[in-house]
């Protein structure tokens, strides 16, 4: 390939468009395409078996609907207009076809005279508004209207009336008997059959060589030669590419449809002049610069490096093609590959030579290569290719009868052929692109922002091309500022001290209220300030100087509280140890924050440290705390978090973070003296904080748990019960164990730490008041993002809290586009102060803030991958590290187990990627399973119908507890590795048993060809295909007497799963039957 | 982000604000407001290394005057 871009470097631009010119029309063989017997059946083409399969496939997909529609202004002789069009209906066999069955086949049927009606629609409404917006309503709906390919004709016409000289001539046409070709050769010979049928002549076209069914059973004839055998090797490893896997805005259906959206933008003659500057400075091609441009956005949006786009070419190598209405156009494909970081200079040299090998290699009908390579059985996703690429002269008036002036006329698209389609019409001066999308996959929104990054990223790669392709910016100032301003507008006020000044205010404020309850008793906000103060001049009395952190181990009671107080007020941080943890654990941290005391109850555990035990000595009592120097951005306390390595690192936090927090959420949950907030977790972690002064700032009570998380499951309801727990704030595993015991009507639950299942908030909706996801690392302190979750909306972590900024960024610090997955950085009041002895591990997480308005200012960058939804709200999607690759295709874990919660028998389902199975990598789904049988079959069944193959888990394993952190979080590292489950080719056979089963069985070897098929056998893993699957439905169909979606036996694959639907078919079927016709067949035995 | 951070041979530089914190920037590409070359560039790992040797005092510079010392 370098020895040929070197050879076409050298051609001057004229050589090098004849060479062009020649690769894309091959020269013509010499022998003639035979004539088959008049009015003879014939097979269909490569090309129309395709179509026809995918019409088969989805009856409702009108994608393959071409269309010809033009505004006629003048006088139009409608009954010369039918002449006109029947000649070239009665010149055209392929005009008269219909593709019905023959014995599980489609054949081409020719109708020897057919008369097809140009209807003629007289527009009304009263204003010129009214019959506008009725007309494209009524143009509309024929272009968006499917064919039945059985039945010619296959295109329709109609003419709209709107105005005596104003008429929209409209025709759609099936990609089966034509292409945009055939619409001009159509538009010529109507337009001249008109013209002279109106001088009173009659139309004299030049006789057709050849008719399309003779050109079809001629290309269904050749034999297979060395050349096409080269061929389909070359490509077979063109193809090897994993699909375009691009965020979606919606999951992925199990079985794809047709039904799109489209946004057209115009780049300017500026732009477009560039471009083509661009391309011949690189002696390439338009096509070429255009297509290297949309691979960088294909790239950018989907991370992926390698993967196909499929591009059409007109196909009419042959000069008696030229004359033909039909369908002969064909798709090249076109290898995409960023590795390594290219400039867009050379990413267009690699595109130009792949290009010209891809034309090369042109020859062998896509359906033929996706039989080839047996690409056809994932129904989530078009075969070979998910992108689509054309460019094509902007449309101009076709038709050209005399006296009338036609211009072209937009319909509103509704069909999409793949995910992604990108159409660049090329108009006189200057460029327009077309982007449309999946309707299912993505909403209205992606399509206008992917045309708006095509057109940003052309104007940065012209403008330089030498400027490596990741450094391309997809984003106009517009969408950049948009995705910046998440968290701009979160200024709010809170206060400019420290925690124990505003306890001590609220103390001032309500001395007699209850501040704590811990076991059966209660402190009120006076005993407790005043129990604090006391604690506080104990630890300075002992030598605790303020500004050093003191360590807390202390079992969960009141005295916990009122030690975590006393250490702010002593003007220190605290250290937070959590008395479960294992000892060496304990110490490690203990030395490496070299506290300069240990409060803890067991004093003789710290031989070697200053301790003070809060329950011994002198009644501790005092009115004011000792003085003690700082303001709001000395330390709160010193967090140990576990690190990826493995130790332990200490996050230091001021007060500033923690008062802002408390103060937004307090504001955004309305906390309030009336509230009881459960402390359930965990002391050591950050969010315990939370637990303790939200309800201490807002005149509340906090309500001890005497353990913590999932070990106070049994006591949670007791507690809200008795204590009048308002607030419970836990990750979702705890939340999933104490929901049983939750009493119905808790007014507030708070899930965060980890993500949170639709299923479980579906089903904490259904017992408590508010549902709130919180999301935040320790480095931000306690929560950064949150989110009210209310039923049937999508779960997300929201918008950051006051004061707080979100920027989602890729791996350059770049904001990417929203819905687009990329790292989270925090910025703003909440950052924590540093690691603690961690300079250069500080210097790696806490950035320089590039997009806030404060100088100086840092961002926090968090590992998290997620995306900003189209309204705002973040979507957490899960770690950076954890992302999951498989076969080249990005997997959320997430949609996965989503989609096993709905399973009645799933209870909780965990899915990750593991390297250690027998077949290597693979996902395993972990499932809390009702009942004791292997819930593999049933789940896989259950999966099937609703997720892409590749995100079924090929082992799945039923666990009665999952392990837990500390934290009461899953610990994913404990979950076993599956053992070996016998894998299904192993399986016993198992022969037909039931009558379906021997039905479908029958079928399926008389089809494929085999003496017999057993039970759980998969059609398509005995070497089934597309077509053949077509044969499998109509003998079954025949046999049943139903009509059985082609998908069907896509869903369901083995004997036993499709003789199952075609029984549960029947049964629907007969259910549907009246009284007396059920009688009557049961009479007859049926 | 594997794919990032193995092929991570951007040339950083080590930056500091006027609180003297410091951190790291690609070195092609102007500072952030509030933010000064501190006047040592190279791999992402020397940087590092650099940042893990200089910045001893890791109070923010204003928490030191408040504190006076």
């Amino acid at each position: 390939m370098t020895d040929l871009s070197h050879r076409l470097a050298r051609l001057t631009p004229q050589q090098r468009a004849a060479l062009e010119a020649r690769l894309l029309t091959s020269p013509p063989t010499a022998a003639p395409i035979p004539r088959r017997a008049a009015g003879a059946e014939a097979p269909l083409s490569w090309a129309q078996e395709r179509l026809w399969f995918l019409q088969r496939f989805d009856p409702a997909d009108t994608a393959y609907n071409l269309h010809l529609v033009e505004r006629l202004r003048g006088p139009v002789d409608v009954a010369l207009l039918r002449r006109a069009l029947a000649t070239v209906v009665a010149r055209h066999e392929v005009l008269r076809t219909g593709m019905p069955m023959r014995d599980g086949r489609p054949v081409q049927v020719v109708e020897p005279a057919l008369d097809v009606p140009v209807t003629v629609v007289t527009v009304e409404g009263a204003t010129v508004t009214d019959r506008e917006s009725r007309a494209r309503a009524l143009v509309d709906e024929q272009v968006n209207t499917p064919f039945d390919l059985s039945r010619a004709p296959l295109l329709r016409v109609t003419l709209l009336r709107l105005g005596e000289d104003d008429h929209l001539f409209c025709l759609v046409l099936h990609h089966a008997v034509g292409d945009g070709w055939s619409l001009g050769l159509i538009a010529d010979e109507v337009s001249r059959g008109y013209a002279a049928l109106l001088a009173g002549a009659d139309p004299d076209l030049p006789e057709l060589p050849v008719q399309y069914a003779d050109v079809a059973a001629w290309q269904r004839s050749r034999p297979d030669d060395a050349e096409q055998a080269r061929r389909l090797d070359r490509l077979r490893q063109r193809v090897a590419a994993p699909p375009l896997a691009l965020p979606t805005d919606r999951p992925r259906p199990r079985v794809r449809t047709g039904a799109g959206w489209a946004a057209t933008r115009r780049l300017g003659p500026a732009l477009s002049a560039a471009v083509a500057e661009l391309a011949r400075a690189e002696r390439a091609t338009v096509f070429m610069t255009l297509l290297a441009a949309y691979q960088v956005l294909l790239w950018r949006h989907s991370g992926q490096r390698t993967f196909l786009v499929g591009a059409p070419m007109a196909g009419r190598d042959r000069p008696e093609f030229r004359a033909l209405v039909g369908c002969f156009t064909d798709t090249v494909l076109l290898r995409a590959d960023l590795a390594g970081d290219p400039t867009f200079r050379q990413l267009l040299a690699r595109v130009r030579d792949d290009a010209l090998q891809a034309f090369a290699d042109q020859g062998v009908p896509l359906e033929q290569l996706i039989t080839h390579v047996g690409a056809d059985r994932d129904t989530s996703r078009t075969p070979l290719f998910q992108a689509m690429f054309n460019l094509q002269p902007a449309k101009t008036g076709l038709l050209a009868l005399p006296g009338v002036t036609s211009t072209p006329w937009e319909p509103t698209v509704r069909s999409v052929k793949v995910d992604v389609e990108l159409d660049v019409n090329q108009h006189p001066d200057e460029l327009e692109v077309q982007v449309g999308v999946s309707a299912a996959l993505f909403d209205a929104g992606t399509a206008h922002r992917l045309a708006a990054h095509l057109a940003t990223l052309l104007a940065g790669a012209v403008a330089d091309p030498d400027r490596p392709i990741s450094r391309l910016t997809l984003l106009d100032e517009a969408e950049r500022r948009l995705v910046l301003s998440v968290g701009a507008d979160t200024a709010a006020p809170y206060p400019a001290r420290r925690l124990p000044e505003l306890v001590a205010e609220q103390a001032a404020r309500t001395p007699d209220a209850v501040a704590l309850v811990a076991g059966g008793q209660q402190l009120s906000y006076r005993e407790l300030d005043r129990r604090a103060n006391g604690l506080a001049w104990r630890l300075r009395e002992r030598g605790v100087r303020p500004r050093t952190p003191v360590a807390v181990l202390l079992p969960r009671d009141a005295e916990l509280v009122v030690a975590l107080l006393a250490v702010l007020k002593a003007g220190c941080h605290y250290v937070p140890l959590e008395p479960g943890h294992p000892d060496h654990r304990l110490r490690e941290i203990v030395t490496d924050a070299a506290v300069t005391a240990v409060l803890t109850d067991d004093p003789g555990r710290w031989p070697d440290r200053l301790t003070i035990d809060p329950g011994r000595g002198r009644p501790e009592a005092a009115d004011a705390p000792p003085p003690a120097p700082g303001g709001p951005d000395d330390l709160a306390y010193l967090i140990y978090t576990s690190g990826s390595t493995g130790r332990p690192k200490g996050v230091r936090v001021p007060h500033r973070g923690v008062v802002n927090v408390v103060t937004d959420v307090a504001r955004t949950l309305r906390l309030g003296p009336t509230d009881r907030f459960l402390f359930l977790t965990s002391v050591s972690f950050d969010i315990a904080a939370l637990e303790v002064f939200a309800p201490l700032l807002t005149g509340g009570a906090v309500v001890v748990a005497p353990e913590s998380s999932v070990h106070a499951v049994d006591r949670v309801e007791e507690l809200v019960r008795q204590a009048g727990v308002t607030t419970v704030q836990a990750p979702p595993s705890v939340l999933e164990a104490l929901l049983p015991r939750l009493p119905a009507g808790l007014p507030r639950v708070i899930s965060g730490g980890e993500a949170l299942p639709a299923g479980l908030a579906e089903r904490l909706l259904d017992r408590v008041g508010e549902l709130w996801n919180f999301y935040g690392p320790t480095e931000t302190t306690i929560w950064s993002t949150r989110a009210r979750i209310v039923r049937g909306a999508p779960v997300t972590i929201g918008v950051p809290v006051a004061n707080t900024a979100a920027y989602v960024l890729d791996e350059r610090w770049q904001p990417v586009p929203v819905g687009c997955p990329g790292e989270l950085y925090l910025a703003g009041d909440g950052l924590a102060r540093d690691y603690h002895r961690g300079p250069a591990l500080t210097a790696e997480r806490f950035l320089p803030d590039p997009y806030g308005a404060r100088p100086g200012g840092r961002m926090y960058r968090t590992g998290d991958l997620v995306r900003l939804r189209e309204d705002g709200h973040l979507e957490f999607l899960g770690r950076i590290d954890d992302q999951v690759k498989l076969g080249g295709v990005r997997i959320e874990p997430g949609e996965v187990e989503a989609a096993l919660a709905e399973h009645p028998r799933v209870r909780r389902a965990v899915v990750v990627l593991r390297d250690d199975l027998p077949a290597g990598r693979g996902l395993v789904a972990y499932l809390d399973w009702t009942g004791d049988d292997d819930p593999a079959p049933t789940l896989r069944a259950h999966l099937r119908a609703r997720l892409p193959e590749a995100m079924i888990p090929s082992a799945f394993v039923a666990l009665a507890t999952f392990p837990v952190l500390a934290s009461g979080k899953l610990d994913r590292a404990a979950l076993p590795a599956p053992t070996l489950a016998p894998a299904p080719a192993e399986a016993p056979s198992r022969p037909p048993r039931t009558d379906g089963e021997r039905l479908v069985a029958e079928v399926f070897a008389e089809v494929l060809g085999r003496e017999t098929v057993d039970a759980d056998d998969d059609f398509f893993a005995l070497g089934g295909t597309s077509l053949l699957a077509v044969r499998v439905l109509a003998e079954l169909g025949a046999t049943t007497e139903l009509d059985i979606p082609l998908r069907t036996l896509f869903t369901h694959r083995t004997v036993g799963q499709l003789a199952a639907a075609v029984e549960e078919m029947l049964a629907a079927e007969l259910a549907q039957l009246s009284e007396q016709e059920a009688s009557r067949l049961v009479a007859e035995g049926g | 982000m594997s794919e990032t951070e193995t092929a991570d041979d951007q040339t950083y530089k080590v930056v500091v604000n006027d609180e003297e914190q410091y951190s790291i920037w690609p070195a092609d590409q102007a500072n952030p407001a509030g933010w000064h070359d501190a006047g040592f560039t190279g791999p992402r790992q020397d940087c590092l290394a650099h940042i893990e040797r200089v910045w001893t005092d890791m109070r923010p510079r204003s928490l030191r005057e408040a504190m006076g010392t």
